[in-house]
């Protein structure tokens, strides 16, 4: 999808990378014939590998933590170099391979035409593509989904997704919270921001299976994710009337 | 045969035990304290729980009557409780300095690499 000729502009690429040598140079080279005027910047969270150099030779912005933070603090310090950088938007994603960089013009279009805040890259969406994803996590996603969309009271499908692009404010906003999920900035920052009075927009888009190698959402992070999320959640909700006097 | 004794009383050993502990662990905080290896505040904690060792070593029947006063008939089990205290508002303030201590470290490491980067951009 074509972008809005005044939407040419700068805007980020985020890819957290934990050990994801072997993928992040298909991905870079996707995401430079999809959008090559974005900036691209990626994280490099204590790799073993080499996950740096690789992006360094396709031209990334490598950002290399002292060592392995998570994915949050990957994340995090991608948005933060974003928001230095004064980016109109950022888009979010992983270094697997599972999210198809030719999305990312149907994800920043809304953000940069003003009709959305956060645009969230849903692969449950009936127009979405995606791998077959397991009984256990689909039933976790259905599950934080509905959760979800019971709290914000509007429909949403894919809470879980790393696929996102957030605008300008949200980026702000989102920079400047003093405890930025550490592990699982997923759910809990969505229902931040819907509450915050942020707009948020699901956007079907495909999603490759993961090759599930020591990346960033092994196996037993999995297994502790429902339990910390729905604390998260729980302490979101009870803040509520401190966002409410604080207003947007 | 040992000496039978009172309910909540407590032997000459023990309290020479507990003495024992107590003065350790005030020396142990205040040397602490001269080498600046330990927070004040984790010191002084450690000094007024040493000298409630002490005192209890000492005054033994005055933490009975304590005990008594706030309706508990078995005085260890004051004891016990509010060991378990100490324990359970020592492991909140440690949870929660170390929470404020990963927040600070974590936001440090995000610096240094994002100024590691720019210095690299510069380069």
């Amino acid at each position: 999808m074509p972008l809005p000729d005044d939407a040419r502009p700068r805007f980020a690429v985020i890819i957290p990378a934990h050990n994801e040598g072997r993928s992040i140079a298909g991905v870079l080279r996707r995401i430079g014939e999809v959008v090559p005027d974005a900036a691209v910047v990626v994280i490099n969270d204590g790799s073993r590998d080499d996950t740096a150099e690789r992006a360094a030779e396709l031209g990334a912005t490598v950002i290399s933590l002292p060592f392995n933070m998570g994915y949050g603090a990957a994340l995090h310090t991608g948005l933060m170099w974003a928001l230095r950088k004064q980016m109109r938007a950022a888009v979010t994603m992983d270094a697997d391979g599972q999210h198809e960089p030719s999305d990312i013009p149907r994800l920043l279009a809304p953000v940069l035409a003003g009709d959305a805040d956060i645009t969230l890259g849903s692969r449950y969406l009936p127009e979405s593509r995606c791998y077959r994803v397991s009984g256990l996590r689909r039933a976790a996603s259905w599950g934080f989904a509905a959760l979800l969309s019971f709290l914000t009271g509007k429909k949403l499908t894919d809470t879980t997704t790393g696929f996102q692009c957030l605008g300008s404010a949200v980026l702000e906003q989102w920079v400047t919270l003093p405890d930025f999920p550490e592990k699982t900035p997923d759910a809990d920052l969505i229902l931040y921001s819907h509450l915050r009075g942020f707009r948020v927009l699901e956007v079907a888009v495909q999603m490759h299976e993961d090759e599930g190698r020591d990346s960033m959402h092994g196996p037993l992070k999995s297994l502790f994710y429902a339990p910390k999320m729905l604390v998260a959640i729980l302490g979101i909700l009870l803040a509520q009337p401190s966002f409410r006097r604080a207003g947007k | 045969m040992p000496p039978v004794m009172e309910m909540g009383s407590i032997s000459p050993q023990a309290r020479i035990f507990l003495l024992a502990c107590g003065l350790f662990l005030c020396f142990w905080a205040l040397r602490r304290a001269r080498e600046r290896s330990l927070l004040v505040s984790m010191c002084s904690l450690f000094i007024s729980i040493g000298v409630g060792m002490l005192l209890f070593a000492t005054f033994p029947r005055f933490f009975d009557r304590i005990s008594y006063l706030v309706g508990i008939k078995y005085p260890p089990l004051l004891y016990l409780i509010v060991g378990l205290l100490i324990f359970m508002v020592l492991t909140a303030h440690l949870a929660s300095r170390l929470s404020l201590v990963d927040q600070r470290c974590r936001r440090l490491a995000q610096e240094l690499a994002l100024l590691n980067s720019s210095r690299r951009g510069e380069e």
